[in-house]
Formats: C-alpha cells, structure tokens, sequence
C-alpha cells in the first residue's frame, strides 16, 4: 500500500517505447519470451540481453523503478543458482564435504539465471512502457480471433477495465474505513491471526456494501448508456499502429534471426 | 434467464442449467458484469493488504475474500471468469512472479479461476459456504501445486520429493488463508443481505429489480 497513484507497473514517459502500439508491443514480448525458451545457448542469450539493455536505455526508466520488478526473483536466482550448482551431475570441480560443485553445472545454473533475468526484464519493458488499460485493449485486439470460438472476449476487457479503473479508488477506500474504525478504538495489529482476521469484519463489512452499491450503480450507469453484453463496441481512442511498431517487428524478427543461427 | 426456484432449498449444488448459463457471458446482466469487475478490483485492492507473512515466504491476504464472495452471489460461471481475470490482472502489478509460460499460467489465472469451483455449492448454511470455500482452496492448492513441480522440474531437476516439498510450502500459506476467508465470509454475506434485501443471494444470473430490454 502507499504506492502512489500509479497501479500496476507503469512509468510515465514519452519515450519510443512508450509511443508504441500496445499490440506490437506484446507480440514481441511474447515472440521473445517463446525464443529465450526454444534456444538456450550463451550466444543467443547475448543477443537478447543486448536488446534487453539497450530497451531498458531507450525506456528511460530509472533503474530504482526496474529494480523494484526484479527484487522479488532475487531468492529464486539465489535457489536456482544453489540447487544446479550442487545437485547437477557432471564432471566435478571441487567438492565440499557430500557437496560437488561441477563444471556442468555451474554452467546450467549461470545460463538459467542469465536467461531468467533477460526474460523478466523483457516483460518488464512491455508493463513499464504501457499504462494497464492500453494494455487490455491491446491483448483484447491480439484475442479477437478467440470470437470465432465463441469467446466474449469484448466483454472479458470491459471487466479488466472496470477493475484497473477501481483498483485505486478501492484502496483509498479501504484506508480511509481503516482509518475511521482506528477512531473509533478498533485494533489490527495486535492479538493471533485469527482475531486480526476478526478485527477486520467492521472493515470488510462497509468496503463490500460500498463495492458492491458502486458496481450497481456502475450497471445502472452502463445500461443508461446502452452497453449491451454481445454488442460491438466502439472505443474512444482507438489503436493505431505506425511505422514506429513496423520497425520494432523489424529489430525483434533480426534479433530472433541472428540468435537463431550464430 | 434461468431461474433456480425448481431446485428443492435443501439441495446443495446449484443446478446444471444455471451453472452452464453462467458461462455464457454474452448473456449476462450488466449488473454481474460490473459486479464481476468490482470484485476483480477488490481482490486487487485486499491482495496488497498482507495480513501477516508465513516465514518460509508465500503470505496470508484476504484477495479471496470478494472472488468467494462473488462465487456465494452468482454461481460458477462469473466467480471463474472473474478469477481468472484476476490472475491476469496481478500478472501487471508489482511482486508477480514468472519463471516459466506455463507456471505463470498455473499461478496466477488458472489458480484464481479455480478458487471459482466453490460456486458450484449453494452457500445456504455456514457449513456449506466452508464446504465451498474449501472446493475454492482445494482447487487453488492443486494449481500452485503443478506449478510447483514444474519450478523444481526446469530449476532444481536433481531435487528429492518435490511434490512433498510443492505441496507443504503452498498449504502453510493456503490451509490459513482458507480458514480465515471462510470465517470472515458468513458474517459478511450475512450483513451484505441486511443491508441488501432483495439482492439474489442465491446465485440467479438476471437481476433482481432491473432486467434488459425493459
């Protein structure tokens, strides 16, 4: 809690990365994510952190920002690291006790951590670049085919709209019933987790009656404005792809090439 | 719209045609739409709320709390579709956790469309609303579960008993999250019914008061 305005990852900027095409962002994303894991060699993985760190330089994100997405993996490569390091089988390079440290794998547990790194950065740079609602829209555009299917997939990006929409309007909202109860003598840090979870009935009750009064009248106001589950939609700012998303596809297409065969 | 007054009150699923009905999301009120959206947003909202942290990490939050919620009001269907949209939704916010295409999966939107399963049982008692907030969990548990494996199949393919490795580490964090969103979830739907009379508690997919096309 108390992280700002912002929700999710995003970081405000106007760079060539931000001014992208949410949709060709996430297919090179995705195209990347899928080549990282169909080819893992140390010169592949060389191509991508290259384009990895040069994308981090023309996002002109501050690094504190990237290094708050990447603290949370920092036990797994610790694990990772660890575990290929002392359970892989292989020639050995120095032993410790029943512990072997061996040439196979010291060289697994670096590329799995290298390769890891480059593959969270790499979504990094789609979520810190593009505001969470472009981002629907974008993956709503990329699901269209699924219609023919028969998946709503319209609707389905209606409701993450909503809720990124209220995401923050909610947290506000559960800080200042907190507060109010805190007033009026209510205790939440103290005492087992089952009477903390009690603590916070007084809490859960108006937030719910509040939540669910607004989505009522958030359907009231929909219907008002003739919104119709099953019906096309028109968007307000539609999304337009340029040269700029062509040469992205360009450099992605090189890159997966270029790893591909050296 | 199908309604569910055929079904005997002591009857402890909810019946086949509601729950198919619940799937079809181009037929649904706008208000389960918006409702749906709220209760992604307030899983959102409670899920930073960490109520205390279990020490071999994977912590305790109430995120559940409005996907059950949302389950115990409308059935199968919209608590799934929420779920899952849920688990997209935290894919984008800070502290998601990937390593692997088919662990994210796992983790994030099949665990949280699973915890919709507890729509299946009507939640006419306590007993039967633990009953399904259990199904949820179980089916939560066995999401993280698979992934679990996977974690240890690409990283650590050396290890021994993973699957009882996997299967502690996520019921430490699950077993209490369950008891606690099960004890906080009667009270709550009891005081949303107080304050909401004619709200259908039940699960039936048309609004109450309000209907399309009128």
């Amino acid at each position: 809690m108390g992280r700002g305005p912002t929700i999710g990852q995003y970081f405000p900027g106007d760079s060539w990365l931000h001014r992208l095409d949410p949709r060709a962002k996430i297919v090179a994303t995705v195209a990347l994510a899928i080549a990282l894991f169909t080819r893992d060699a140390w010169a592949a993985l060389a191509v991508y952190a290259t384009l990895a760190a040069v994308g981090l330089v023309v996002s002109r994100v501050p690094p504190s920002f990237v290094w708050r997405g990447l603290k949370p993996l920092v036990w797994l490569l610790v694990l990772t690291f660890v575990a290929q390091l002392f359970f892989a089988r292989g020639e050995p390079l120095a032993e410790l006790g029943p512990l072997r440290i061996t040439r196979e794998g010291l060289e697994t547990a670096g590329l799995l951590s290298v390769r890891l790194v480059v593959l969270v950065v790499i979504g990094l740079l789609l979520t810190v670049t593009t505001p969470p609602i472009p981002l629907t829209d974008g993956l709503a555009w990329l699901l269209r085919p699924l219609r023919a299917i028969r998946v709503p997939t319209e609707e389905l990006a209606v409701m993450v709209t909503i809720a990124l929409r209220f995401i923050p309007t909610l947290l506000a909202e559960v800080q200042s019933i907190m507060m109010a109860q805190r007033a009026r003598g209510a205790d939440f840090s103290h005492g087992g987790p089952i009477r903390r979870a009690r603590a916070l009935v007084p809490v859960l009750v108006p937030l719910f009656i509040i939540s669910f009064r607004r989505a009522d009248e958030l359907a009231l106001a929909m219907e008002a404005r003739c919104y119709e589950p099953g019906q096309r939609r028109t968007r307000l700012h539609p999304l337009r792809a340029g040269r700029r998303d062509a040469v992205l596809g360009v450099i992605v297409a090189a890159a997966i090439g270029v790893a591909a065969v050296i | 719209m199908v309604s569910s007054t055929s079904t005997p009150e002591h009857a402890w699923f909810r019946p086949v045609r509601d729950v198919r009905s619940g799937f079809n999301l181009a037929a649904w009120d706008v208000r389960i739409i918006a409702e749906a959206a709220i209760a992604i947003a307030l899983a959102a909202a409670l899920g930073q709320l960490r109520l205390f942290t279990m020490p071999q990490g994977g912590s305790v939050s109430l995120e559940m709390l409005p996907l059950l919620f949302l389950a115990a009001r409308r059935g199968l269907g919209p608590a799934m579709i929420a779920g899952g949209l849920y688990g997209m939704v935290q894919l984008i916010l800070p502290g998601a956790f990937i390593f692997h295409p088919a662990q994210a999966a796992l983790d994030y939107p099949l665990a949280f469309a699973a915890v919709g399963v507890a729509g299946l049982v009507r939640p006419a008692t306590w007993w039967r609303l633990s009953v399904a907030v259990a199904l949820g969990m179980g089916g939560r548990l066995a999401c993280h579960f698979l992934s679990g494996l996977i974690f240890f199949a690409s990283y650590a393919p050396d290890w021994e008993a993973p699957w009882l490795y996997a299967l502690t580490y996520n019921l430490l964090y699950l077993a209490p999250e369950a008891v606690i969103t099960a004890l906080l979830l009667w009270p709550l739907l009891k005081a949303y019914e107080a304050a909401f009379p004619a709200g259908p508690v039940d699960g039936r997919l048309s609004g109450q008061g309000r209907s399309r096309g009128r």
